[in-house]
């Protein structure tokens, strides 16, 4: 490579990252901070609501989390000890909730409600936390399941065998050979799904109601409802901080994973009948009612069933600027070119994790996991109150939002593709050097046929990512040209009335439809036994 | 064709290769001899290229390599670990090297089948390389380490995990084919019965030194010390006169009991090993026990008469 080019590897995914993301939040941050500084921070905690505010965001996330590991735990154990082709399968299925998008989610979960009659009367869950809970529950699984048992398939089962061998019974081999060897991947889960749940947005603007209240969504309602900036800054500066430090230490727990995947050899044992069918029917019931109920309520209509709802989506009601299908189509070809720029970001910043120096590939590590974490909404308000001057006036310009999609999808192609190319044992690159091949080939034969891998499956996840983006898009332009599905269905779905609700749950599983394509594509590509998302 | 000189290796301050000094002539093959840890598979990624030396040269046709890339060098090693692409099925695993030297497809393709074939793993072309067996593992490295015919092949344990019978006909074919092409060969394995079997020159480490050099012969009936000589499977050690010395076992000869020269022993235990029988025996006057090859294979409880032949008894230090 010409140093230019060297350069150039270094510099794209810095230069992105720095103007359309650590230049707005500083922004956010700074003028949350302008006027009275760390003071404003604590002036958030002298306001009653705020406080409350505060203390639900946390505690809402830790139950979830709880709950989500509790619940999900045993899938992965499951899904661990299977088969390659029935984990792949098993694995595809519960990813389609995680990626589908937030203000689906929250859609499904009205849906369910409203069929059997849980959205009013003295069993009402619509508008309460529970419905937040489950509804993170329902999203967060396929956390558990895909990093935990991923993991949990890779390690070598020998100990387990030898433990056995030794005398120990199987919950004794669990809780001394296999559970501390978990650990880090169980730490990490939790940490991702905490984050998830401490900045979910869709799920609890739609489910929580008015009086459910989160960091996130106090965010956008002092932001774009109330028009106070200064609040609103403060706030995200604190969430801000909060995130930073979670992901820190969830990166540090990352960084202490033992290497123990390389010999990892699987005995076919067979999985109890009793508890394969009592996982899949746990399973099934979490994440496969609310989309089934989903799709029922987009073919019912008055007291039948009909495709009228999908019909409608070709028409302009009045709460739209454009029909829901050209709605659809915008985020198609966001998604598309979303997906493209985060690939190219992603996988050369990848790149300088993995074999540039020390020093740079951490920062590149961190900073690009930060958008991750970062929530949505500081994102799309940092981009609103900083991108607003020439040359950069790029508020109302169309690339803003595939850029924003770009930004969250960009930690996803990096997190797939760090631990393919890490994963890479030396000696294979040695080897093909001393079979002849130079430097720069080692990388095209060696990197990239394996790498490639992984950047299918991160540009999947950003695909997906950018379908279903909410939090950041609802802050951006909303012509007829630039507004989205999710947008779209949210405007939809707070409209009161059947008719339009219908229609946005037909809105929803179209949505749904494309997520799981680009869930068989990740799935599919996807190597064996890599850990990870 | 190469010639390491004063070779240093250190690991956090942990010496690994001490001040190694060996050639390699044209064509031979030298195995390298030594107890685990001993620095054998350092040495040869320093000679490929892998690894940077403290200090020492390594020269080839009197130039020294040691600037030069692992690429550059012309240098094959098949590693220890075997190191298989893992996203290449067993047939590309092979090609590689050869693609790398811009050998014609129809040429590759019939190269691939030659190696698999020696290798005996015809057929194999396609299967992919997550998996083989360990065997079948590291008979694809060796045949991708084969398949381009380097100058030099450095052989890191090629036959550690194959059955006997395997090993026995690698053992007896692979000094064929690298001297049919003239590819030389540092061979390290820790089997002493391999080491002989292939060896045109054996290099003994230990603890990252070189204890002993020379023919196969010489290193075996004159072993260096008793370390060398115990690693190669001497198990004759003697204290005679203030000195110590090794017995050869194949130096005993039973004679009739009446010979003047003769000692009494008891034999105490016979084994067989590798196609012949070893007979313990113990000596009647003083009850030392020594090991040897004998014929008539005598029953345990027996006396015999043996005359020890002075050229079979080698001092040490
Ligand atoms: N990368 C490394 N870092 C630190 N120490 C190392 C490294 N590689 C080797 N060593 C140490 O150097 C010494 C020699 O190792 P080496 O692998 O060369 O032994 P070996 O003779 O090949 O042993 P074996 O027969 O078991 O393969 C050992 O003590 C080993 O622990
Ligand atoms: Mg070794």
């Amino acid at each position: 490579m010409t140093r230019a080019a060297k350069a150039l590897v270094v510099v794209l995914p810095a230069a992105f990252i720095a103007i359309f993301f650590a230049w707005p939040v500083a922004n956010v941050i700074s003028t949350g901070l302008a006027d009275r500084g760390w003071n404003a921070l604590v002036d958030l905690f002298g306001s009653r609501r705020e406080r409350g505010v505060i203390w639900f965001t946390i505690w809402q996330a830790a139950v979830s989390t709880l709950v989500t590991m509790v619940v999900a735990l045993p899938a992965a154990s499951l899904v661990a000890a299977m088969r390659e082709r029935h984990r792949r399968l098993v694995r595809a299925l519960v990813t389609v909730p995680f990626v589908l998008p937030t203000v689906v989610v929250g859609g499904a979960f009205a849906g369910l409600f409203q069929r059997f009659g849980l959205d009013s009367g003295r069993l009402r869950l619509d508008q309460t936390v529970w419905a937040i809970l489950l509804a993170h529950l329902f999203f967060n699984y396929a956390v558990v399941v895909r990093t935990v048992g991923s993991y949990w398939a890779g390690l070598d089962s020998r100990l387990e065998e030898q433990a056995r061998i030794l005398g120990a019974n199987r919950w004794r081999t669990f809780v001394e050979i296999t559970l501390p060897r978990l650990r880090p991947a169980i730490a990490a889960a939790a940490a991702i799904v905490f984050l998830f749940s401490f900045t979910s947005f869709g799920v609890i603007l739609i489910l929580g109601g008015p009086r459910r209240a989160t960091i996130e969504t106090d965010i956008y309602r002092f932001a774009v409802t109330r028009g106070d900036l200064q609040t609103a800054a403060s706030l995200a500066a604190l969430q801000l901080v909060a995130v930073l430090a979670l992901v820190g230490l969830s990166t540090a727990l990352e960084r202490r994973r033992p290497i123990t995947t390389r010999h990892a050899r699987r005995a076919s044992n067979p999985i109890k009948r009793a508890w394969l069918w009592g996982n899949l029917a746990v399973t099934t019931l979490i994440l496969g009612t609310p989309i089934a109920v989903l799709i029922e309520r987009s073919l019912s209509v008055g007291d039948g069933y009909s495709l009228r709802n999908y019909g409608a989506l070709a028409h302009r009601v009045r709460q739209l600027p454009a029909p829901a299908m050209v709605a659809l189509q915008n985020s198609l070809v966001f998604a598309v070119v979303a997906t493209a720029i985060a690939v190219l970001i992603g996988g050369l910043a990848s790149l300088v994790v993995v074999h540039g120096r020390r020093a740079v590939g951490r920062v590149f590590d961190l900073g690009l996991t930060l958008p991750l974490g970062t929530s949505a909404v500081t994102i799309g308000f940092g981009i609103l109150i900083t991108l607003d001057n020439p040359p950069l006036d790029l508020r109302t310009s169309w690339w803003i939002i595939p850029i924003a999609h770009a930004l969250v999808g960009v930690p996803f192609v990096v997190r797939t593709m760090v631990p393919v190319l890490r994963g890479i044992d030396e000696s294979i690159r040695e080897a093909a050097a001393v079979l002849g091949a130079t430097p720069a080939r080692v990388r095209r034969e060696v990197d990239l046929p394996i790498g490639s891998r992984g950047l299918v499956v991160g540009a999947g996840f950003a695909f997906a990512v950018s379908i279903g983006e909410f939090g950041a898009t609802s802050f951006l332009p909303r012509r007829p040209d630039t507004i989205t599905a999710p947008v779209a269905m949210f405007r939809l779905l707070s409209t009161p009335g059947d008719r339009l609700r219908g229609q946005a749950m037909a809105l929803a599983v179209v949505l749904m439809a494309v997520v799981a394509v680009a869930v068989a594509v990740i799935e599919s590509v996807r190597g064996t036994s890599e850990g990870g998302m | 064709m190469l010639s390491i000189q004063g070779v240093t290796i250190g690991f956090d301050g942990q010496v690994a290769v001490d001040n190694v000094s060996f050639d390699v002539g044209d064509g031979d093959i030298v195995v390298l001899l030594g107890p685990s840890g001993c620095g054998k598979s350092t040495l040869l990624r320093a000679i490929a290229g892998l690894q940077p030396l403290d200090s020492g040269r390594i020269l080839r046709g009197g130039v020294d390599i040691c600037g030069r890339a692992p690429h550059e060098r012309g240098i094959g090693m098949m590693f220890q670990d075997h190191a298989l692409f893992p996203h290449r099925d067993v047939g590309r695993n092979v090609e590689f090297g050869l693609r790398m030297k811009g050998m014609g497809a129809e040429q590759r393709h019939d190269r691939v089948l030659a190696m698999l074939q020696l290798v005996g793993l015809a057929g194999f072309e396609r299967r992919t390389v997550g998996n083989l067996s360990g065997g079948e593992a590291q008979r694809v490295a060796l045949a991708r380490a084969l398949a381009p015919e380097p100058d030099l092949l450095l052989l890191d344990e090629p036959l550690g995990s194959l059955d006997r019978e395997l090993r026995d006909r690698l053992v007896a074919e692979l000094p064929d084919v690298l001297h049919r092409v003239g590819i030389s060969a540092i061979h390290v394995t820790h089997d002493h019965d391999e080491a002989f079997a292939m060896a045109d020159e054996i290099v003994v480490m230990g603890e990252g030194r070189v204890l002993q050099k020379g023919q196969p012969m010489d290193v075996w009936r004159r072993p260096a010390s008793e370390t060398v000589a115990r690693f190669l499977g001497h198990r004759n050690i003697i204290e005679a006169g203030g000195h110590r010395a090794v017995v050869l076992p194949d130096a005993a000869t039973v004679v009739d009991p009446g010979d003047g020269r003769s000692i009494d022993y008891v034999v105490i235990a016979t084994r067989f090993r590798g196609g012949s029988r070893e007979v313990e025996v113990e000596r009647v006057d003083t009850g030392q026990r020594l090991v040897f090859l004998l014929a008539g294979a005598p029953p345990i409880g027996d006396r015999v008469a043996l005359v020890i032949d002075p050229d079979g008894i080698s001092p040490i230090e």
